[in-house]
């Protein structure tokens, strides 16, 4: 499904309940819309990097089992924005729905 | 085989090559290892369900969708190759102090030239004697700014500040271009197409200082030690 424009928002809530590194943040979108939001993996990392660009986030490298992951964790001008996109969402996505369920 | 056929990823490293093409070298860095890491996790997913490694490869690449489209979406969150180099340029040109300063001088005798040469009775559109003045004003504002930013012995935390001073630069010398349309003795088109070329390079400037502001780590390392910065050519004149 298309989604575009609420990626940053998944994904500042994704990251609302801790750091996360951007594999686990994809599994999760997905299996918490239970498949429905199914996004190439690819465009999930623009959408980090510009978050991060805007400050929104931050990101440091760990070893983990071997590997080299990048977790992203929610800053303080974030989690303003993430309450502020959330609202906005909300909104919209209730409107849209009362004007659906209306024409049923 | 047609030159228009659509190119397709057949592994990781193709995948990478066009959807990086054309970024500074930090961003590609950055996004390689990324992506490496991200297809590793997804491979092993796959392997841990029981799929083969070509399976699992193939399956990884795929989820990672169309490279063209993460390629444009990457060149709007990191800098590219040629963005990189003009700040460089800047940066480069900054150290340099006393070719900086000459510059500087340069700008400020081509603005008294112009003006001289093109009195203001000649104009035939009397709204561009502000237009010069403006760009006079403006050329003389650079030009300090621009001292004041080359002083100091390294300029590596103002390459906003400098890619704004020469998008100002741009624009004040197509106002300047602007003005000389006016005149009764000279073509107009070579005069619009140069002050045209010039408000282009202005908002490229204007455009590429807000977009540092963003990238800040396609230029400075993650130890703010300017890992990818072009090296000095000589030491900075104290």
């Amino acid at each position: 499904m298309n989604f575009k424009g609420s990626l940053a928002t998944l994904i500042l809530q994704n990251l609302s309940r801790g750091p996360n590194h951007g594999y686990r943040i994809a599994q999760e979108i997905k299996t918490q819309s239970k498949g429905v939001l199914d996004f190439k993996e690819g465009t999930l990392y623009p959408a980090l990097h510009g978050l991060e660009g805007k400050g929104l986030i931050s990101s440091a490298t760990r070893e983990e089992n071997g590997r080299t992951r990048r977790y992203y964790r929610l800053t303080e001008k974030g989690k303003k924005a993430l309450v502020r996109e959330r609202e906005e969402l909300l909104q919209f996505s209730g409107a849209i729905s009362l004007i659906l369920r209306e024409a049923r | 085989m047609s030159i228009f056929r659509k190119r397709r990823a057949q592994n990781l490293d193709e995948w990478l090559e066009i959807a990086t093409e054309g970024l500074a070298p930090a961003a590609k860095e950055r996004i390689w290892a990324d992506i490496a890491s991200h297809y590793d996790e997804a491979v092993a997913g796959h392997l841990d369900n029981a799929l083969p490694m070509s399976a699992a490869q193939t399956g990884a690449l795929a989820e990672l969708g169309d490279a063209k489209i993460a390629a444009r979406r990457f060149r709007r969150a990191h800098l590219t190759k040629y963005e990189f180099q003009q700040v460089a340029k800047l940066l480069k040109s900054a150290r340099r102090y006393g070719r900086y300063g000459l510059a500087q001088a340069g700008d400020l005798a081509f603005c008294w030239f112009f003006c001289s040469v093109n009195p203001a009775a000649e104009l035939l559109v009397p709204g561009f004697h502000i237009l010069r003045n403006v760009a006079i004003a403006l050329i003389i504002v650079c030009s300090i700014t621009d001292f004041v930013l080359a002083r100091r012995k390294s300029a590596d935390p103002f390459p906003r500040m400098l890619v704004l001073m020469q998008s100002l630069r741009c624009l004040t010398f197509g106002m300047l271009m602007l003005t000389g349309i006016s005149l009764q003795e000279l073509h107009v088109m070579p005069f619009l197409m140069t002050s045209l070329v010039l408000f282009g390079y202005s908002l490229f400037y204007f455009g590429l200082r807000n977009k540092l502001g963003k990238v800040a780590e396609d230029w400075v390392g993650e130890a703010g030690q300017g890992r990818h910065e072009i090296p000095p050519d000589k030491p900075v004149a104290s």
